[in-house]
């Protein structure tokens, strides 16, 4: 399943966590099969190559040094019936 | 450089201030599967999405993410005032249309529909590098440029 697929992608990207944030912090960072496939300048251009090359995946397309517990956008959070109140 | 306006006005051609206050700026967009940008391109789906500049993270609704069959990509934490979740990220195909826009971008996967939300897809701050916007209340208008980012 790809969701189990996708968490090994993970548990590969924590594993190298220290050497990608060395030498790849900020870039964009393809992992396939548990494997680290490359490192891009933007997320168009890793998501470009991710699917030249496995298609529709799994795997894991994530930005080193990038915080993975960020805000809920108020947007999101506000819900129009606070405003009847 | 593509530009576009993005306002409300009304029947009679005045700034509608209280529809700009209401869904705020919205965009045309048409969001797709990822598909290798050498092969034919599905025609996706084409809706209104929220300019967030007060988000960091794009989302998109969780049910139009299923049903176009976005590849999940990544999890990421979304933290609110009933606590923080997970939250799938969707690796979509945005077009704009009005500004000659095509990119691949990721959204975090939420309930916009069951929250009651006016747009399926808000564009945060990541989405929005590389464009000048210009939020005129006055005139009930958001003007947004572009440089070209297209493929």
């Amino acid at each position: 399943m790809a969701k189990t697929e996708l968490q090994q992608n993970i548990e590969a990207f924590e594993a190298m966590r220290e050497t990608l944030e060395a030498h790849y912090l900020h870039k964009f960072v393809v992992f396939h099969d548990g494997r680290f496939e490359g490192a891009f300048d933007t997320f168009n251009n890793a998501a470009r190559e991710a699917v030249r090359r496995f298609g529709r995946g799994p795997y894991l397309i994530r930005q080193v040094g990038a915080d993975q517990s960020i805000p809920m956008p108020a947007s999101v959070a506000f819900r129009p019936q606070y405003a009847a109140r | 450089m593509p530009l576009a306006d993005t306002g409300f006005i009304d029947q009679d051609g005045r700034p509608d201030h209280a529809l700009l206050v209401r869904f705020g700026p919205s965009i045309e967009v048409v969001v797709s599967t990822l598909v290798d940008p050498n092969q034919p391109q599905p025609e996706g789906h084409a809706t209104h999405a929220l300019i967030d500049t007060g988000a960091t993270q794009s989302c998109i609704d969780i049910q139009l993410a299923e049903s176009l069959g976005l590849p999940i990509v990544d999890e990421i934490t979304l933290g609110g005032a009933a606590g923080a979740k997970r939250h799938d990220v969707y690796a979509a195909r945005v077009t704009i249309p009005s500004l000659e826009i095509a990119q691949f971008g990721p959204f975090a996967g939420v309930d916009l529909e069951g929250g009651e939300q006016a747009h399926r897809v808000l564009l945060g701050r990541t989405f929005l590098q590389g464009t000048v916007m210009i939020y005129d209340g006055l005139r009930a208008q958001v003007t947004i440029a572009s440089a070209r980012l297209a493929e």
